[in-house]
């Protein structure tokens, strides 16, 4: 769709707008107007190179044109121009987007990454959000917040299109549409400058695109196709951990996935030129931060190097699933699996040295893991609809979508236990989430859960029951 | 429309209810305060309370950032006093304001560091009843909004001469 293409073009000039910028400040050379202003340039001449296909294309508006797609249409827009005036009209000064503020300032003026204004721990965090900041103050612009409502819009554009390119039905893509751009939760965020909106964006249209992959995959569709979903894919969970580096660990799940999908839908028809695309679009941009912050001039924090370990691990696993030759069985996806679960247990009871024991983080972790879905209100009910399915009777592709939303959870959980939690005692927790919800409402494994929102709607969408009740066979 | 089921109803109840609460608790709200607050420029919006959903924890720093940054130019030092329980501000905001202006805290001064910024900088200081009161009792002093805190101009100089104060 026309209206896709543009979301995504946005989404990758963002993605190589931030590389351009990366790459002058780390060569010392100030990201001024002029020389951006080329950049773009050499970049917009050199996509005309990309060969054109002719494609069939479905515009949004084509087709039926019912009354549901405008007031979708409605809806989503008004949203849209409402959280863009929000944008223009409040300036920052939300916590941690300060620290993303002045990151960018320093980018900007001092052309380095490690500028001793910012405090340690957050010089470490990924460079995605600041470079563009930074971005903007090269054109003496203010405006910083405009990026956020427009990741808001491009991920109902996406939504809508996935939905209406796997299913089929307008009347379905349109509700669920709706219920995305109404949650509460992703409107606000649509105007707070935090790392969240961008990663939800990044991580839940990479999966969609991912599903598209394994579902081609399953299905036996062309190579080429296989290509391009797993490339955009790679690059948007590359994206995600780009902005947030916790999310290199959440990409874990569509790499994992993808394994076992290979590993039970493997034939010499495409050999293995997806699954190399996929890891090299994926690792990109995580293996740039990581080798940059080996020149920083100050100790790492412990975490920032367990994720960049993980980072090498997966270079370790493509060059041995990809070039190496490894032929992977489903037993040895299965075996690895349990390997990693308990290999996770042992680091979790190793590196117990924290003034709280394990088994409580685990228990403060299981709890929010549960009780952070009361903050996306209504959304969360459309869980009832699993309830009506057949989940047996599921084709492949949907049972390792519902698979992935499980391995989500359980990795919010791992997360979020093996880090110490803000309060010391699960009941300052429950009276956090009840009593004084503003306290919780923000914090970081509530704003996680962000990234998988779109994918659980998208799940419950295309379950059969729900699609035959929505257009009434 | 007449066919419609429970599932679909409950779809368009969803959405009703979430929308219903958007309105609420956000727009409604956020409208209010942008009527309230039209025209005004983004440094007294930082000074402001903030709308409902998004409660500004800074306003007081805001506003002592915002004095300080008239008073000072662009190369100059600010020195802050050391954060302790009684007197609080966020040095993320200090920095956000004044930058580039370079802000020492003075409970984590590296002094170390600073010889190497050779060049000549207005020195300012910002004291409270804890600390600075001597250093700024030659200088002209201006007091900052919040009555807490207070300013003065050192000298012109270059920042490694901030040792011998401390």
């Amino acid at each position: 769709m026309p209206s896709e293409k543009m979301a995504m073009s946005f989404i990758l000039a963002l993605a190589s707008k931030s590389l351009i910028l990366f790459f002058l400040i780390r060569f010392g050379i100030q990201p001024i107007a002029g020389i951006q202003l080329l950049a773009s340039v050499v970049v917009l001449v050199s996509t005309l190179l990309i060969p054109k296909k002719s494609n069939k294309e479905i515009e949004i508006l084509s087709g039926q044109k019912t009354g549901l797609i405008w007031i979708t249409l409605l809806a989503v827009s008004g949203l849209f121009v409402f959280s863009m005036i929000n944008a223009w009209f409040f300036p920052i000064t939300e916590s941690d987007a300060i620290w993303y503020q002045i990151r960018g300032m320093s980018f900007f003026n001092e052309v380095r990454f490690d500028s001793e204004s910012v405090v340690p721990q957050l010089r470490q965090y990924p460079p995605f959000v600041p470079l563009l900041f930074a971005y903007l103050f090269a054109f003496d612009v203010e405006f910083l917040k405009v990026f956020f409502p427009i990741l808001f819009l491009c991920l109902n554009i996406i939504f809508y299109s996935r939905l209406l390119s796997i299913s089929g039905t307008q009347k379905t893509a349109c509700l669920f549409t709706m219920v995305l751009a109404t949650t509460p939760y992703f409107w606000w965020h649509g105007v707070l400058p935090f790392l969240d909106m961008t990663t939800a964006v990044f991580y839940s249209t990479g999966t969609l695109y991912w599903y598209c992959w394994v579902k081609s995959r399953i299905d036996g569709s062309s190579p080429d196709k296989e290509k391009s979903y797993a490339l955009v894919s790679g690059v948007l969970f590359g994206l995600a951990a780009w902005t947030r580096m916790e999310f290199l660990l959440y990409d874990l799940i569509p790499i994992f996935l993808t394994v076992y999908v290979f590993s039970r839908y493997s034939d010499e028809r495409s050999s293995r030129d997806s699954l190399r695309i996929f890891f090299i679009s994926l690792l990109l941009f995580p293996s740039i931060w990581f080798l940059n912050l080996l020149t920083f001039d100050m100790a790492l924090w412990s975490q920032v190097k367990m994720v960049g370990g993980v980072c090498s691990f997966l270079w370790i696993l493509a060059f041995t699933l990809v070039w190496g030759g490894w032929k992977i069985s489903e037993s040895n996806v299965r075996l690895a699996f349990i390997f990693a679960v308990l290999g996770y247990f042992i680091l979790l009871f190793l590196f117990d040295t924290g003034p709280m024991p394990v088994w409580k983080k685990l228990v403060i972790s299981l709890y929010r893991t549960s009780v952070v879905h009361i903050y996306y209100l209504f959304t969360a009910s459309l869980v009832i609809f699993i309830f009506f399915e057949k989940i047996k009777s599921l084709s492949e592709q949907k049972k390792i979508l519902g698979f992935f939303l499980i391995l989500f959870l359980c990795t919010h959980l791992a997360l979020f236990s093996y880090a110490t939690p803000k309060w010391p005692t699960l009941g300052e927790f429950v009276y956090a989430t009840f009593i004084q919800p503003g306290n919780s409402v923000n914090l970081s494994d509530t704003r996680g859960m962000m990234s998988v929102y779109p994918v659980f709607m998208f799940f419950i969408s295309l379950l059969p029951f729900v699609n035959r009740r929505l257009t009434n066979e | 429309m007449s066919s419609r089921n429970w599932v679909e109803n409950t779809v368009w109840g969803i959405i009703i209810l979430n929308f219903i609460v958007l309105m609420y608790v956000f727009l409604i709200p956020r409208t209010q305060f942008m009527a309230e607050h039209w025209g005004n420029k983004p440094e007294s919006l930082m000074e402001t309370s903030g709308a409902m959903d998004t409660p500004n924890q800074y306003s007081s720093s805001y506003k002592m950032a915002n004095q300080i940054l008239k008073m000072v130019s662009r190369d100059s030092v600010v020195v802050m006093p050391p954060e302790n329980r009684k007197i609080k501000f966020s040095r993320s905001v200090l920095i956000q304001r004044l930058y580039p202006r370079k802000v020492y805290f003075f409970g984590d001064l590296e002094l170390g560091k600073l010889p190497s910024l050779q060049e000549n900088r207005g020195v300012y200081v910002v004291f409270n009843e804890d600390w600075g009161k001597t250093i700024c009792e030659k200088s002209p002093i201006v007091p900052l909004s919040n009555k807490v805190f207070g300013i003065c101009f050192l000298k012109n100089g270059s920042p490694s001469s901030l040792i011998d104060l401390f």
